[in-house]
């Protein structure tokens, strides 16, 4: 087994995951943010 | 005279040798697979026939006497530019509806969760003896998104890519094989049983309509080599809620997507040449693409369990295996499995959400293990 290729999966494997929890926890904080200012807009507009 | 006549009537047949007959029946079994039972047939049918196809006598379907065949034309335009993968996204994004997943946006979490597998198998790959760029390309079959598998195979295995497409498309159609027994493993009935309740709010239409160019400039400011799979995604998925373009949606979610699913399927069976499928390595990949899809479902599911210790309100952490991006699929068999086990469990919409998450999440893992492999072997 090539240990050098097996660390740098592993490292893929981290860095990996962790980039994709980023990503989906990005994409979670900025869609309610946008909805939100998407609501109180729409709110002041009718108003 | 005569003689000569029919040795050129024997002659295409005594070219062929076992490995060409063995890829004739494989090639039919996927016919098979696809006509009899009805597992994705608009593309194992046509994977099928090519497979025939590129391995009749003097592969003049691809490349005889040196001119170019329709096939190796078909693959060099269409596959290794990566162009058939690209525009399959571009129906793929007209098919998707996100609005379930903006009513629970916690949901996108399981479309990361259920990506763990695809990193095991890499590593698992490697034990084995691929190198990292071949382990990459097995270990993504377990996103259950063919096109990005198309994709990464061409930039780091074009070699492989007969086995790797054939195996990721299968498994796709067995998903509702595959995942039940995972989930039942990792699940008692009580956890299956729970209820997930939400009454759906309506959403503004300016949401619908930002959140594919959202997506679009965070995972490509996050990962830039994704962003082709990513953006022809979401420009689909554009077209679908803008609002204004509805013969254009329309076209991308049936014309474009049965040409192109032709002309991929095709394409992919005309990789499928004898001399580059019946190796060792096939068989590896068999196994490991469907270990990746095992442990894809089951990050998810232990995902949802790891939640649950934390929640008053637990959520069904069958929900979990709908990360992947096996769309419809993953949820339909989720939801039959809730409706087994309780027949007043209705978790549909949750599903859904966690499924089209899985969508995302497995154009941004592919783009990932793009960006950061070449990284890794510098």
């Amino acid at each position: 087994m090539d240990m050098v290729a097996f660390e740098q999966s592993l490292i893929l494997m981290g860095v990996g995951m962790l980039v994709l929890f980023v990503f989906m926890g990005v994409m979670i904080v900025v869609l309610q943010g946008f909805e939100k200012i998407v609501t109180v807009f729409s709110r002041g507009k009718k108003s | 005279m005569l003689y000569e006549i029919g040795r050129f009537f024997v002659d295409g047949l005594l070219t062929l040798d076992w490995q060409n007959y063995m890829m004739f029946a494989i090639g039919g079994l996927l016919i098979w697979l696809a006509v009899a039972k009805d597992y994705e047939p608009m593309l194992l049918l046509p994977i099928g026939f090519g497979a025939i196809l590129v391995n009749l006598p003097y592969g003049v379907c691809w490349e005889h006497e040196g001119v170019q065949g329709v096939l190796k034309i078909l693959f060099e335009a269409g596959i290794l530019t990566e162009l058939f993968p690209l525009l399959i996204f571009i129906a793929v994004g007209a098919m998707i509806d996100f609005r379930p997943l903006f009513q629970r946006p916690w949901m996108m979490l399981f479309g990361a969760a259920a990506h763990l597998g695809i990193f095991i198998t890499i590593s698992l790959a490697v034990v084995l003896g691929f190198d990292l760029k071949e382990a990459a390309c097995i270990g993504v079959i377990g996103a259950a998104d063919g096109p990005t598998t198309i994709y990464i195979t061409t930039r780091f295995a074009k070699h492989l890519m007969g086995p790797i497409t054939v195996v990721a498309y299968s498994y796709m159609s067995l998903v509702p094989i595959i995942q039940p027994p995972v989930v039942r493993a990792l699940t008692s009935k009580k956890e299956r049983m729970i209820h997930m309740s939400g009454v759906d709010r309506e959403i503004p239409r300016v949401v619908t309509i930002a959140f594919p160019i959202i997506v679009t400039l965070i995972a490509s400011f996050l990962v830039p080599i994704a962003a082709p799979l990513i953006g022809f995604l979401m420009f689909g998925n554009l077209i679908r809620e803008c609002g204004v373009l509805e013969k254009l949606s329309n076209t991308a979610q049936n014309e474009l997507s049965n040409l192109v699913t032709l002309l991929l399927g095709i394409s992919v069976g005309a990789s499928m040449q004898a001399q580059n499928f019946l190796r060792t390595e096939t068989l590896f990949i068999m196994a490991l693409g469907l270990f990746a899809f095992i442990f894809n479902t089951a990050g998810g599911v232990l995902f949802a369990k790891f939640i649950n210790l934390f929640l008053k309100k637990k959520i069904n952490p069958m929900i979990g295996a709908c990360g992947i991006s096996a769309f419809p699929m993953a949820s339909r068999v989720v939801q039959k499995m809730a409706l087994k086990d309780d027949p007043t469990n209705i978790i549909l919409m949750h599903a859904v959400s966690a499924n089209v998450s899985g969508q995302i999440g497995s154009v941004v893992a592919g783009g990932l293990v793009l960006a950061l492999v070449p990284v890794l072997l510098r």
